[in-house]
């Protein structure tokens, strides 16, 4: 959506303008507290100003406080208790021994402001955020299309004042669903909004009645701050007697104006309710952030799990709230060494689990070990539009394309990426040759690439072979050109009938090696007999001679078992290729 | 009758428990074993039972010995010595499910997967993930280098971890867990432990596809529902006349049921499993696929030919 401007009094369709404020007392401690939810139940505070510390292993640079570093913010359960902000820790911590000390995190605040902007855009499209915590939103004609959940079947109220109410409310428990205890205000202007939001929890002034609110605000609650010349301008006021807005508004504006200057004039116009300041959109974002600062540098991955469980619960409610589903992720590490660790994990099937998505974080990590202690973590989720799809009734079952995702990505951890897939003869005619591609069953309702060979005789199946990788080299002794004994590892066998030989060669056209890719990066990879061939790592190995020349025979020998073995013509070596099972 | 009680259809129990036939149950008597059929459904594993829930490999004797195929939702042991037709039939029972359009999984223990092969017993290749089990597991843990490495998990952990991804993500209609033995594989079959198998059991229950085990040995014990052994009649060989080149046709395998929890024990039946089998008139004419740069040179006769030959 495109950056613009909203009239913020009054709408096209001549509707009186309603503006929601959103705002959360205290933001550093609701940003702090959003992202250490053990705090919720604990006294804690802020210190002002960070002292620089070295890191639980010495490597770096940590984030700390000293005894002597003042409070900035003081949590109400330790307030009840008698800290106050302008503490010392050490007076603090000689009222409330256990009182929890941290410092305030730009990123925990980053992402709260960002959280509470998804929250407001989630009910309206036109959103101005005025400062971290403090969300303005247009709800100008919602009324008329906004009905509660609950009360999804009645028919609408008459009064539009109840919709307001479920709309504040409903504001406030999509806040509380994201981590954060907001009030909200609603009102015809954007400040008066505010002033009704600093009031606590969902206050509505209704149209026309802003007057009335007004002169009952006391002075206490505006947050004057100072004029151009630096005067306290509340305790100016005080001085002069006023202790109410209202008592305000009844005086002249010219004298106002020439004796508080601009800010004395704009509190009068406040006062009066002439609050026709307009709604400065944003565009909408894009990326959803999680950043997290952490105490002390995390050397194990273990621990970094349940950060990133909690952080990819926020991301995926705010996801949610917005009708969206997670698509890749961006994993940027601050390590102790002031190195930056960035991955990046695709996401094959956009989803909202949250334990998809932490399985594949998590093998991510697994797979490449950040080098460092992590002290820095910022997940970034690139958002995807939701695909709702209903299953056919009268189709079989497939499976969700997030759960194979997450499977595979398990199975890779475990087997390793060269063993998991779709496998497919390669285009070639070396019997063993083979390609992997990725795992992507078509729909059930697509019909397969060539139809299944269906024989004439229901009482006779397809004989299938299996093929030993890599082949298995033997002793083959021969009676009259015929092969009359085998003799190899786990296997020494008198030969009972035999068919062949028929011979193999190609592939002398080609280079040295074999190795073709796909459109659809699946490759060809070819095997040869040759043992020290296969890499002892991979299991397939793609370096394999190219050329062959083989002569085949089919061997029945006296364990029972039908073989496939062959002769390499280039070295007169025999190898054990298959069985028939 | 089907026409006029559109739900009762061939496959009905009720059809086939009649002793006169399906012709013989009349619409009150199907009215009145209705509420007896929900009972006696529960007794006799009616969803279980019920031919839609089970898997066939439409090889026509194999099909007859287990009633219809192998259970969804159970696990299913094929047992027999390397070369007895195991993997066969276990792509006869790939083929038929991708063949309806539902989706399998092959978990290779000893890595002899053949992907030709399996997609000439008409396997949809699409539609079945592969997995192979590493030779070994033995490289230090990710989280930590200085740790020292964990011990090596055994073919057995692996295929079972495996098994139980797959069976959890689900949509899976078949998972063929393949421990065949090989002749180049030192690897122990160690038979599952009883939680393993219990284990395994209980997600093939969840998830409702069907586990087939092929195995040298029984390894689900008494978990498994079925157990049917394979053992290798002979090998055909043959040749047109004195002089021409001997063939290899394919192998008889006779098929004995060595316990089925759904009752049937120790029934036999005689299948073939031919290298080049005739197939239906309609897909002989089919073109074969062939490569322009094709350089095989076969003394042996055509399939096609060697199919007249016989």
């Amino acid at each position: 959506m495109a950056s613009g401007e909203s009239n913020g009094a009054v709408s096209d369709r001549n509707q009186p303008a309603r503006i929601a404020c959103l705002l959360v007392a205290d933001f550093p401690l609701a940003a702090v507290a959003r992202a250490n939810p053990e705090l919720r139940d604990r006294p804690f505070a802020l210190t002002r100003a960070p002292a620089p510390r070295r890191s639980a292993n010495g490597t770096g640079p940590a984030r700390g406080w000293a005894p002597h570093s003042e409070l900035s913010h003081v949590s109400a359960s330790a307030q009840a208790l008698g800290v106050r902000p302008a503490m010392t820790v050490a007076q603090a911590r000689a009222l409330i021994p256990h009182l929890a000390i941290l410092t305030s995190s730009a990123a925990a605040e980053r992402a709260a402001a960002d959280a509470l902007l998804d929250v407001a855009e989630s009910i309206s499209p036109i959103v101005e955020e005025r400062a971290p915590g403090c969300v303005w939103l247009d709800l100008t004609g919602s009324s008329r299309f906004y009905r509660p959940s609950n009360d999804a079947l009645k028919p609408e109220p008459d009064p539009g004042q109840s919709i307001e109410e479920s709309l504040a409310a409903e504001l406030m428990r999509r806040a509380r669903r994201l981590g954060l205890e907001a009030s909200v205000g609603l009102a015809a202007g954007k400040e008066i909004a505010r002033l009704a939001a600093g009031c606590g929890g969902a206050r509505v002034i209704p149209a026309g009645r802003e007057r009335e609110f007004l002169d009952w605000m006391p002075l206490d609650l505006l947050d004057l701050g100072v004029n151009a010349k630096g005067d306290d301008l509340e305790l100016m006021l005080k001085r002069l007697g006023f202790r109410r807005l209202g008592e305000l508004a009844r005086l002249d504006s010219h004298a106002v104006g020439s004796r508080l200057g601009s800010r004395g004039a704009a509190l009068m116009r406040l006062a009066r309710g002439e609050d026709s300041t307009r709604l400065a959109m944003r565009p909408r974002a894009e990326l959803f952030t999680e950043s997290l600062e952490l105490e002390y540098g995390i050397e194990t991955i273990e621990p970094l799990t349940f950060l990133m469980r909690a952080m990819l619960t926020q991301l995926t409610a705010r996801l949610q709230m917005r009708g969206l589903v997670a698509g890749d992720i961006t994993i940027a590490l601050g390590l102790a060494d002031r190195r930056r660790d960035d991955r990046r994990v695709t996401i094959a099937a956009p989803t909202l689990e949250v334990r998809a998505l932490l399985t594949l974080l998590t093998l991510s990590l697994e797979a490449a070990p950040p080098p460092a202690a992590v002290e820095t973590l910022r997940l970034t989720i690139e958002p995807c539009a939701a695909r709702p799809a209903q299953s056919d009734l009268f189709l079989p079952p497939a499976p969700a394309p997030a759960a194979v995702g997450a499977a595979i990505a398990r199975l890779a951890a475990l087997c390793g990426p060269d063993r998991v897939g779709r496998v497919a003869p390669a285009e070639t005619h070396r019997p063993e040759a083979m390609r992997l591609g990725r795992f992507a069953p078509p729909t059930p309702e697509q019909p397969a690439a060539s139809p299944p060979a269906v024989p004439a005789n229901p009482a006779v199946a397809q004989l299938v072979m299996r093929i030993m990788r890599p082949a298995l080299a033997v002793e083959v002794m021969c009676a009259r050109e015929t092969p009359a004994f085998v003799r190899g590892a786990n296997l020494c066998a008198r030969v009972i009938s035999a068919a062949g030989p028929w011979r193999r060669q190609g592939e002398w056209w080609a280079g040295a090696h074999a190795d073709r890719t796909h459109p659809d990066g699946a490759h060809d990879t070819a095997r040869h007999g040759d043992a020290a061939s296969m890499s002892a790592a991979g299991f397939i190995d793609a370096a394999a001679p190219a050329a062959y020349a083989r002569d085949y025979y089919d061997l029945a020998l006296a364990d029972g078992g039908v073989y496939r073995v062959y002769c390499d013509l280039s070295s007169g070596q025999w190898f054990l290729e298959g069985l028939y099972d | 009758m089907a026409a006029t009680f559109p739900f009762l259809t061939h496959d009905s129990p009720l059809s086939e428990t009649s002793p006169l036939g399906p012709q013989a149950v009349s619409s009150t008597a199907l009215n009145k074993s209705k509420g007896l059929l929900d009972i006696t459904g529960v007794f006799r594993g009616r969803e279980l039972t019920r031919k839609d829930r089970r898997l066939s490999c439409r090889i026509a004797p194999v099909d007859r010995l287990l009633g219809g195929g192998i259970v969804r939702g159970r696990v299913s042991e094929i047992i027999g010595p390397s070369g007895a037709g195991l993997t066969s039939i276990a792509a006869a029972f790939a083929a038929s499910l991708t063949a309806r359009g539902e989706v399998a999984a092959w978990i290779d223990v000893t890595g002899s997967f053949d992907p030709a092969s399996i997609q000439a017993a008409g396997v949809d290749l699409a539609r079945m993930l592969w997995v192979a089990l590493p030779a070994d597991r033995d490289r230090p843990s990710p989280f930590d280098p200085e740790r020292p490495r964990r011990a090596p998990r055994s073919a057995t952990t692996l295929a079972l971890k495996a098994a139980e991804w797959i069976l959890a993500a689900g949509g899976f209609g078949l998972i063929v867990l393949d421990y065949t033995a090989m002749p180049n594989s030192n690897r122990r079959m160690i038979p599952f432990s009883q939680s393993a198998a219990l284990r395994l059991a209980h997600h093939t229950e969840r998830s409702g596809a069907a586990m087939l085990v092929l195995a040298s040995q029984r390894m689900c014990g008494t978990f498994a529902a079925l157990s049917l052994t394979l053992t290798r009649h002979r090998a055909c060989f043959s040749r047109a006349a004195i002089d021409s080149p001997t063939l290899f046709d394919g192998l008889t395998v006779e098929a004995r049921v060595a316990r089925n929890k759904l009752g049937g024990s120790g029934a036999t039946a005689v299948w073939s499993a031919l290298a080049d089998p005739p197939l239906m008139p309609s897909q002989v004419a089919a073109p074969l696929q062939s490569s322009p740069l094709s350089s095989v040179t076969r003394t042996a006769p055509a399939p096609r030919r060697r199919a007249a030959a016989r």
